[in-house]
């Protein structure tokens, strides 16, 4: 045990099951049912909580994934207004691990215009654009 | 309010600087009525006393390879700590204030036995 | 014998795949100029890239993730923006070297201008992402590219002075160039050998592929018998240049000198199958590059990506790459020698192989990810010492580059 360890653990009994965000939620891949990519996770929406908190106030729980072109601002500061937020409630997550599993289709989450754009405008317009490579 | 507002931020107690948020710690329950994942809820924060020290988690997880890489970033992030949550003041886009009689906690995640 | 036939094209495909337009050039250069002096870091780096390679593919393996997520998740968005920046503008560098080689080996076959194949090959490339599988483009390449056996071929036919090729080896031959330039040469024959495209592209493939746990052992077999043979056929490169082109003190400066010992060796034949291995091998590098650069933005992004789905379904990491093509044509286009490009490419890219190669390093050893498939105790030392060799290659290229004018 080095010096730094000295400290013990909270005499507090859990039940569930402890997870560092930033560790082991942020900047992960977020996928569909299907395994497709829908984004990687930027941030976490949380319910918002008075300040100063009174003793008692129960702990904010995370209501929504949030992703989209907003890593730029995570980086450089800055932010971005509220409606160019990607958001997926987190009653849509399936499950936790290398990759944040969604229960639904990525059809039915929000996508970026971008995507949809390019694809519309110019890959279908190319001949083999709709075609699996083989 | 969003969580990533939180990582990084100034953390204080009694207006000194006692270091940053590394990161939150999340309580996620077994069951939440209608969801596959229980909705998760801040269970506290992990300060570290240097900004940039704590990026791969190594003085929090029970890893300990590749040796000599793990060795120095536990040495980076020394001094890290827990805070519950009801021993939270304040928690803004401007940091975090700790309470006067805030406990400090072991900052580990793997050795407290999950229920 | 089915089974034994994929263990087999496994192999061969590594073999072909090994080498592009970077261990070409930088091996017959060094060849030229230092004999076999070098050869030691050509072993260093292929244990280098065997090492990595096959961590990478056990995480993408088991846990589904490709390299550039690690990157992202592991390193942070901040950290992980810088290393994104790098690895694109060098894979980009890669690219255009590769686009080049193909067009300059195109050049030799045909003795038309390279500049007017530059357009062709570039299309070809883009042809071949946008409609043949990923399976039949690896096999195809890998396995055309393996007529660069001709160099070994070439090597033998030549009548190799052992004695002479040992006393280098073991430094005891004076090569007459100073240590700078020595050692310049050095980093960049690690970099060519530990390019970071590689395992974007070996991760994401392995992906593309829908490898699981069960294909480790093949996977390990590809990297660990396919990379070493890839490696003796860069030391064979460099001992057809040692042995014809030093004695006359011709340094090589374009593609058509790295291939003259074959042809001197082995005749028209030997000439013809190894031009044919050398445009097999700088299209599969320039594939995987193009490749490499849509999958990094994509996996950094969050994009939907790969060729096991239709370009409709991943719309902007094809686009990625046909932006990146062009770049590319037009980058050559304005006339810059390839050969130059290539050499560039490779010591930058030893300049950003420690940000790639620690988010390897830490994962593979991450029990959320790989479970009890994390990195034996033995693997994490041989994985440390590495580092610290990258660290090393990575702080030197860019001084050395400078004091020795790009190895002049």
């Amino acid at each position: 045990m080095t010096s730094h360890d000295a400290l013990s653990h909270p005499p507090v009994h859990i039940v569930g099951q402890l997870v560092d965000a930033r560790l082991s939620l942020l900047d992960r891949q977020v996928v569909d049912v299907d395994g497709r990519p829908v984004g990687v996770l930027d941030d976490l929406e949380l319910t918002d909580v008075a300040s100063p908190l009174e003793p008692g106030t129960p702990p904010p729980e995370v209501t929504s994934l949030v992703h989209g072109p907003i890593v730029l601002e995570r980086i450089f500061g800055g932010r971005r207004p509220d409606a160019h937020l990607l958001r997926i409630g987190w009653d849509a997550v399936a499950k936790l691990g290398p990759a944040i599993e969604l229960a639904a289709p990525a059809s039915e989450l929000p996508t970026s215009w971008v995507e949809s754009w390019l694809r519309d405008r110019v890959i279908v317009r190319i001949p083999g654009g709709r075609h699996v490579p083989r | 309010m969003f969580l990533g507002d939180l990582v990084a931020a100034p953390v204080l107690q009694d207006g000194r600087r006692v270091g940053y948020v590394a990161d939150v710690r999340l309580l996620v329950p077994p069951h939440t009525p209608g969801q596959r994942v229980g909705t998760p809820r801040v269970y506290g924060i992990v300060v570290c006393p240097r900004r940039t020290a704590s990026f791969v988690g190594y003085e929090r997880t029970g890893v300990r390879e590749p040796r000599l890489l793990a060795a120095f970033f536990r040495w980076r992030a020394r001094g890290s700590f827990l805070v519950l949550w009801p021993d939270l003041a304040r928690v803004g886009e401007n940091g975090v204030d700790l309470r006067l009689d805030a406990r400090r906690w072991s900052a580990d995640l793997d050795s407290r036995p999950q229920l | 014998m089915k089974r034994l036939f994929a263990v087999a094209l496994g192999v061969l495909t590594a073999i072909g795949g090994f080498l592009d337009i970077g261990d070409l050039v930088t091996n017959a250069v060094v060849g030229s100029r230092f004999g076999w002096s070098l050869a030691w870091v050509v072993v260093v780096g292929v244990v280098g890239i065997c090492l990595f390679a096959q961590m990478a593919g056990r995480v993408a393996a088991v846990s589904g993730r490709a390299t550039f997520e690690l990157v992202r998740e592991r390193m942070g968005p901040r950290l992980g923006l810088a290393n994104l920046a790098a690895s694109f503008l060098i894979n980009l560098l890669t690219l255009t070297a590769e686009v080049g080689g193909i067009a300059l080996a195109l050049q030799l076959a045909s003795s038309v201008h390279y500049l007017l194949w530059v357009p062709v090959a570039a299309l070809a490339v883009w042809q071949v992402i946008w409609r043949v599988g990923f399976d039949v483009m690896e096999n195809v390449t890998g396995l055309v590219g393996l007529l660069l056996v001709g160099f070994a071929v070439a090597f033998f036919l030549l009548g190799p002075d052992w004695t002479q090729l040992t006393d280098q080896l073991l430094q005891r031959a004076p090569h007459g160039e100073s240590p700078a330039t020595y050692w310049f040469y050095a980093v960049a024959l690690f970099g060519a050998a530990l390019t970071p495209y590689e395992v974007f592209f070996f991760s994401s493939g392995a992906v593309e592929e829908g490898w699981s746990s069960e294909d480790l052992a093949q996977s390990r077999l590809n990297v660990l018998v396919g990379f070493p043979l890839g490696g003796l056929l860069s030391l064979a490169i460099a001992g057809c240049a040692a042995l014809t082109l030093m004695p006359l003190g011709v340094e090589v400066t374009t593609l058509s000198q790295v291939v003259l010992p074959v042809a001197e060796a082995g005749g028209r034949v030997l000439l013809i199958a190894i031009i044919l291995g050398v445009v097999a091998a700088t299209f599969g590098a320039a594939l995987e590059t193009t490749l490499s650069t849509g999958y990094t933005l994509a996996q950094f992004f969050g994009w939907s990506w790969g060729k096991f789905r239709a370009p409709a379904e991943a719309a902007r990491f094809h686009i990625t790459m046909i932006v990146c093509l062009l770049v590319g044509v037009a980058v050559l286009a304005t006339g810059v020698d390839p050969v130059m490009v290539t050499e560039i490419s490779v010591v930058f890219s030893a300049v950003a192989l420690p940000l790639t190669y620690l988010p390897i390093l830490i994962v593979a050893n991450d029990p959320d990810y790989l479970g009890d498939q994390v990195n034996p105790r033995l693997l994490n030392i041989a994985g440390q010492v590495y580092f610290v060799l990258i660290l090393v290659a990575s702080v030197a290229a860019i001084p050395l580059m400078i004091v020795t004018g790009v190895g002049r």
